[in-house]
């Protein structure tokens, strides 16, 4: 979803917030609650286990992990039914990874529906329910992740046919 | 804020050695020269008025330029919208006869009005047909410049003048002076600090910054991010051409050729320099100005000629933008250093 480098951790943090909250706007909705808005990100650094000096300070001053955290703290908590993620462990440390996984899996129990998007197989097998894959723009399988493996879900990547897989026996 | 303040004022010192260097190495004194400046800019009574009255051109325009930027649109249209908002006011002043209640309010509107009525045909050009502001407003001064030529040339010229000029405004759209001040500083008050509240305590004026350090973030986030733009084309246009209308309320009372000079100019400059923020625009044109109002006495004291104050503003310029950059890397490595030690203890 992104954020913006040179802005505080507080104005990435309140993003749509803004505008769907109607507890963050005074004066009729011409003013921003900045007050509400420190809270707000708080919430987010305890929620998240962020690690920041101070909700004002820049971004940029994050490092990559705890920037993640921040935009995806930001998204769910808007507390949609639906989460569409792309690749949101890419770039992160083994601890971060550990923990957004663990987020994810949360969400599911939570009866949220997740849709990750990933290129890292063992990320899928770990958090997914159903793997469904994509090959040249076309959805080729739909398959349950107990049923499946590493290697039925490699075939499918690299262009197998259902048909001639189920002929082979392979 | 505190960094921000901290390196402003390293950085106009800064400026103000290299200026004393530069004069020194023209052999004047730099000491009686400073002396002169401040003396006829800000401690004496009428330099002051005149400090804080010609600040108000100064700070309107870079704070037209200010949100601009910090806003996204590169609106470069202040001298043009000055422009328009002082002729609105002409026209306003020289056919509308009312008391002055009615009539100055009546002439502020029209100020607001003629200057976004020049952003918003940038603004409209963006949206029909995706033209750049950045060379639509450009042009456009070119245009707003040669338009009121025409019309104090012609249309609304004074036949008792020898230049071209409009004959004087209704006298109940005059300005008056408070004590040597004009109170059009009022007025220019009561804008930036509107202009502030927008920008650090509004929700548009947070939706406005988001835009312009990330557009696509804020699209993504929900801003609406094409009606923002219009928004903010239009208000940074009132912006300008409300400095032309106060110039024209509180100075010679006439739209006279040459009336915009180069505060507008100036204007964007003092801008860039304080990093598009509304109360660095404040303070850095209150700074300008005081510089322009010294020049005129350190002329008429010492000998030095009053381009000095030129060269000045261009080293002030180029220090403070330059060192803002290094200075926070230095500031963030004392940061860093100071928290490693404390970890360490």
């Amino acid at each position: 979803m992104g954020a913006s480098i040179n802005a505080s951790i507080l104005e990435d943090a309140v993003m749509t917030h803004h505008i769907l909250d109607p507890g963050f706007s005074t004066w009729r909705g011409l003013g921003l609650n900045y007050r509400r808005a420190v809270v707000f990100t708080e919430q987010i650094r305890t929620q998240f286990s962020v690690s920041m000096s101070g909700v004002r300070d820049p971004f940029r001053s994050l490092s990559g992990g705890n920037q993640q955290k921040v935009i995806l703290g930001r998204e769910l908590l808007l507390e949609t039914p639906f989460v569409l993620m792309d690749q949101p462990t890419r770039g992160l440390d083994v601890g971060s990874i550990e923990y957004v996984h663990q987020l994810l899996l949360d969400l599911r129990s939570k009866n949220r529906a997740v849709l990750l998007i990933s290129a890292d197989l063992d990320e899928l097998f770990t958090v997914a329910d159903r793997i469904v894959v994509m090959c040249q723009g076309d959805i080729v399988a739909d398959l349950a992740t107990d049923t499946t493996s590493r290697e039925e879900v490699g075939y499918y990547m690299l262009g197998g046919k259902e048909a001639e897989h189920a002929e082979t026996g392979s | 804020m505190r960094k921000q303040v901290l390196s402003g004022l390293l950085g106009v010192l800064a400026a103000f050695v290299i200026g004393a260097l530069v004069l020194l190495f023209q052999g004047f004194n730099p000491v009686t020269t400073y002396g002169a400046l401040l003396q006829y800019s800000l401690f004496s009574a009428s330099g002051f008025a005149a400090t804080v009255t010609r600040a108000v051109p100064l700070i309107l325009t870079g704070l037209s330029a200010s949100i601009a930027f910090a806003s996204g649109p590169v609106n470069l249209g202040q001298p043009g919208q000055l422009i328009m908002g002082a002729l609105g006011v002409a026209l306003v002043g020289l056919f509308v006869r009312l008391p002055p209640v009615f009539l100055i309010p009546l002439c502020i509107l029209a100020s607001l009005l003629g200057g976004a009525l020049w952003s918003g045909l940038a603004a409209l050009l963006k949206r029909a047909f995706a033209m750049d502001e950045f060379i639509v407003t450009l042009m456009l001064n070119f245009i707003a410049d040669y338009f009121a030529l025409w019309v104090i040339t012609y249309p609304l010229f004074d036949p008792s003048a020898l230049s071209p000029m409009t004959r004087r405004i209704s006298t109940a759209a005059w300005l008056p002076d408070l004590g040597g001040v004009n109170t059009s500083v009022l007025f220019m008050v009561f804008a930036a600090v509107v202009c502030w509240l927008i920008m650090s305590r509004g929700r548009s004026g947070y939706e406005w910054r988001m835009t312009g350090q990330n557009s696509l973030f804020a699209r993504i986030g929900g801003c609406k991010v094409d009606a923002n733009y219009v928004r903010v084309m239009l208000v940074t246009g009132a912006l300008a051409g409300l400095a032309g209308g106060l110039m024209v309320m509180g100075g010679p009372h006439r739209f006279v050729k040459g009336l915009g000079a180069n505060y507008a100019w100036d204007g964007i400059m003092i801008a860039v320099v304080a990093g598009s923020g509304v109360s660095g625009t404040f303070l850095y044109g209150l700074l300008f100005s005081a510089l322009q109002q010294g020049a005129i006495g350190m002329e008429l004291v010492t000998a030095v000629p009053s381009e000095f104050i030129d060269v000045l503003q261009a080293v002030i310029v180029l220090v403070v933008v330059a060192g803002r950059v290094s200075l926070n890397m230095v500031f963030d490595w004392l940061a860093t250093r100071q928290k490693l030690k404390e970890s360490a203890e």
